[in-house]
């Protein structure tokens, strides 16, 4: 279809279309801003024409920064709503972004709860428009864009910034609202990307194992600091290993193993055998490093480190 | 389960015996195909390729060998086991399957030149006159799931009951006896079912019969004299020690000890890369709950004590039944063997 947009200046404050059509969300509008400052406005905003009024309906970054710098009009294109549906100038806007500079997992979501809004089925949305536009989401993921729309602001502000992938998410994302808001202290802990995607896939585990409330796996974790939360949680969906673990570093300080040394357990338990790794430098008294560890093989509770079955 | 639709090849359409599949099968969709990746093409469409793939058979011609030693694993004790593979690929759908993640191509491979499987073991039987092997179709298939339609199991059988030096194991978790049962028992035909308790199979075996029919299945079976084996394979620790071997009384309540030719015990191993596919596909299994870590050969395992434990218990639970009973483990290091057959 060919368009006859009209080029031309509209006010600023009189733009209407936000709910409708912005895509973008958890952007930082500097760059934008340097850019719009040190040449002007060069890419133009569009617009429909509605008899309501005019509505942005792609270019919202650029709006919100001429904002900024106290602009009161902005170039536009501006198309008749009877040549512009509303649904074509979403799918135009969904690709605009898309195309660009991609598009986040929140942007993501609130594409496809619009796409939905606007009449499309999950797999028309996965293939006319994520995969056209090479996201690479497939109809499997677009329920789970939904639950993130959903989501409390926060949660999916922390989400998009660390930039976690829908497939570890999964089960976060499927859960109820309040079991979400119970699992929002882990936020104030400020974990890396690597270790929520850590928590919350032991905690899921723990809870499907044990098929018992996300209330007590929580109760049982609870700590003022990540490390410990972290620790407490591998204790719980590791216990066995665990166990051996420490039986091992208790076995370790009985034998008076140097700390120079470590005899680490190979494949993690698998037979009663050991790898022995020594550090030395020329400061340090390697006969006496050598002497301790003769003095702990010949020692009594040696063989300790071999009976891997007993408590 | 119901298969969908068959995809044909082109080179193999006209063959009798195709024809004769599609009658027997009576897919919805018949959809000729140059190869199979046309036939994948065509399935990736949907939400999940995998059930979609599932529900759907490739029938084609196979040019490599029918008959291969399983390939076992390394640094573990070897089965000495050979696997028949007619068929790869299976409707059912279990969560820890490992062909979700293992073979090129989505639907189930039918071979059509079955004869030429038949002629490559004659060959074999010719070339190793002494040997004296066991050998299953239950590796890369179901031995039942696609009976009665498919047929392959009494042709299967009639050509094994002649050849006393095989030993020919049918495995399945179907109850689909009917071709087995139009044939007399034979003393190297062994038919075995892999079981779980009710609620492993439940939660992660889609499109199984229950243990109940299957325990039923091997009853019927015994009691018309042929020869039963269990494999406890794979083991699921999530589901407790105790329903493993209430499993075992169940069998040996139901199915004469004297019946029971074999009894495998393996636990859960899967390479790390099934792992996403089990999440996304089987988001209800527990099988990812365990305490899992990579073995020699990177497959994720249960650590050693937690699999000691179970073996124990359960070689102890058999042997209380049936100290005779042959059973052995799959897929373990010598180590393993040695301090659970001590």
């Amino acid at each position: 279809m060919e368009y006859q947009p009209a080029f031309t200046k509209v006010p600023l404050p009189d733009l209407a279309g936000e709910a409708q059509y912005r895509l973008s969300f958890f952007r930082p509008l500097e760059p934008l801003l340097k850019s719009i400052q040190a040449i002007g406005q060069t890419t133009p905003i569009l617009c429909r024409q509605t008899k309501n009024g005019l509505e942005l309906f792609s270019g919202f970054q650029r709006r919100d920064a001429l904002r900024k710098l106290r602009k009161k009009t902005a170039l536009a294109l501006v198309f008749d709503a009877k040549e512009m549906s509303e649904a074509r100038a979403f799918r135009i806007a969904f690709f605009e972004n898309a195309c660009t500079r991609g598009l986040n997992p929140a942007e993501q979501a609130k594409a496809a709860q619009r796409l939905k809004e606007l009449g499309v089925g999950d797999l028309e949305i996965a293939r006319s428009f994520f995969s056209e536009a090479g996201l690479g989401v497939g109809v499997n993921t677009i329920g789970l864009l939904r639950n993130l729309f959903e989501l409390d602001r926060e949660w999916k502000q922390y989400l998009t910034e660390k930039d976690l992938s829908l497939k570890h998410l999964a089960w976060f994302l499927r859960l109820p609202r309040e079991d979400q808001a119970t699992l929002k202290f882990l936020l104030k802990l400020r974990p890396t990307a690597s270790q929520l995607r850590q928590v919350l896939e032991m905690i899921e585990e723990v809870q499907k194992r044990d098929q018992i409330q996300l209330e007590r796996i929580l109760k049982a974790i609870a700590a003022p600091k990540l490390e410990p939360v972290l620790a407490k949680l591998r204790e719980l969906r590791y216990p066995q290993f665990v166990k051996l673990s420490s039986r091992h570093r208790k076995l370790l300080r009985e034998l008076k193993i140097p700390a120079e040394a470590k005899l680490e357990p190979a494949d993690f338990f698998e037979g009663p055998e050991y790898r022995l790794q020594i550090s030395l430098d020329r400061g340090k008294d390697a006969l006496k490093i050598f002497e301790q560890l003769l003095q702990a093989a010949a020692g009594p509770d040696w063989q300790k480190l071999f009976e891997l079955d007993e408590d | 389960m119901k298969i969908k639709r068959i995809f044909l090849e082109h080179k193999s359409g006209k063959q009798p015996a195709a024809l004769d599949l599609i009658s027997r099968f009576a897919p919805k969709e018949i959809l000729e195909v140059a190869e199979v990746r046309e036939a994948n093409t065509f399935l990736e469409q949907f939400a999940d390729p995998i059930a979609e793939g599932k529900q759907s058979l490739f029938l084609t011609g196979f040019k490599g060998r029918f008959f291969e030693p399983c390939p076992c694993t390394t640094g573990y004790v070897n089965c000495g086991y050979r696997i028949l593979s007619p068929v790869t690929g299976c409707p059912l759908d279990c969560s820890y399957c490992i062909l979700q993640g293992y073979l090129n191509a989505l639907p189930i491979s039918v071979y059509l030149n079955i004869e030429d499987m038949f002629a490559e073991i004659e060959k074999w039987e010719k070339a190793h006159p002494k040997a004296r092997i066991r050998l299953g179709t239950g590796e890369l298939a179901d031995s039942l799931a696609l009976e009665p339609e498919l047929g392959y199991a009494k042709k299967l059988l009639e050509f094994f009951q002649e050849r006393k030096n095989f030993v020919f194991e049918l495995k399945t978790k179907a109850d689909r006896i009917e071709p087995i049962l139009e044939l007399k028992p034979s003393e190297n035909i062994v038919i075995s079912w892999s079981v779980n308790p009710d609620e492993a199979v439940r939660n992660e075996e889609k499109g199984s019969a229950g243990i109940e029919a299957r325990l039923q299945a091997a009853k019927i079976l015994t009691e018309k004299g042929w020869h039963a084996g269990f494999h406890f394979d794979p083991i699921l620790p999530e589901y407790g020690l105790e329903s493993y071997l209430c499993l075992v009384d169940r069998i040996f309540k139901q199915i004469k000890a004297d019946k029971v030719s074999w009894i495998s015990l393996g636990t859960l191993r899967f390479p790390p890369s099934l792992k996403p596919v089990i999440k996304d596909r089987h988001p209800q299994s527990r099988i990812l709950c365990g305490e899992m870590f990579p073995g020699q050969d990177g497959k994720l395992r249960y650590l050693r004590p937690i699999r000691a434990r179970f073996y124990l218990d359960l070689i102890h639970r058999i042997r209380d039944h049936s100290p005779k009973t042959w059973t052995y483990l799959c897929m373990e290091p010598t180590r393993l063997w040695k301090s659970c057959f001590a």
